[in-house]
């Protein structure tokens, strides 16, 4: 099995690389001089567990051996702002939850 | 059996190193006559365990071997977030800065303060160390 640290050495700069090619920035939509940025948050969750076990059946004394594993993933994006352009003029309009 | 002490070192030395949270700035977004530099909050943690264990041997019955039983299960689980926290303007008329206000969940809360409680977990285990070493 893979450490936890060798995991993180390559998920984090996965991460940072995500970030910086602004997969948080949606698509521009532009009418006139007005453009409109949304921004989104992104969350990533996963799991996995393997086991495994053997011993003697009680009655008849038959050596038993079993063996499982599960996984599971989940992933998030949420809407979080939108940028508002005007001409000149920058704002933000936070998206409450 | 390993010991309570030993166990609580491997997984605080194994989860130690395997959280961290940091800034990114994103790649210059040109906008009519605005850019934009988006920087973002990048968060992760990991973590993994494992166990086994033995059980005591079944007598031997008539013409059978004796036989024991045993088992062993091992665990991991990850999570991570890219989340927007500043927007930087570059206008005409100067740079702006324009903070993303955060309503982070439950779940966005615990994330985020893996590596505090890491740190703390870090010293009190130093201390607990120290006074074995003195006793």
């Amino acid at each position: 099995m893979s450490t936890p640290e060798s995991l993180f050495a390559s998920v984090a700069p996965r991460l940072e690389a995500l970030a910086q090619s602004n997969a948080v920035v949606g698509p521009v939509t532009s009418i006139g001089d007005k453009h409109v940025v949304p921004l989104v948050e992104l969350s990533l969750g996963m799991g996995g567990a393997g086991g495994g076990g053997e011993g003697p059946n009680p009655s008849t004394g038959a050596q038993g051996k079993g063996f499982g594993g599960g996984a599971g993933g989940g992933a998030k994006v949420t809407p979080v702002a939108v940028i508002v352009v005007e001409g000149n003029q920058v704002s933000l309009q936070p998206l409450g939850h | 059996m390993e010991t309570i002490d030993k166990m609580v070192e491997t997984v605080v030395d194994h989860l130690g190193t395997a959280a961290s949270s940091g800034a990114v700035s994103g790649k210059p977004i040109v906008v009519g006559d605005v850019t934009l530099v988006v920087l973002s909050m990048v968060s992760l943690g990991l973590g993994a365990g494992g166990g086994e264990g033995e059980g005591g041997t079944v007598p031997a019955k008539k013409g059978k071997a004796p036989a024991g039983g045993g088992g062993g299960a091992e665990g991991a689980g990850g999570a991570a977030k890219v989340r927007p926290a500043a927007v930087i303007a570059f206008t005409a008329q100067g740079v702006q800065v324009l903070p993303i206000p955060d309503e982070p969940g439950t779940f966005d809360k615990v994330v985020d303060k893996i590596p505090d409680v890491m740190e703390v977990v870090d010293k009190v285990r130093r201390t607990f160390d120290g006074r074995v070493g003195e006793a």
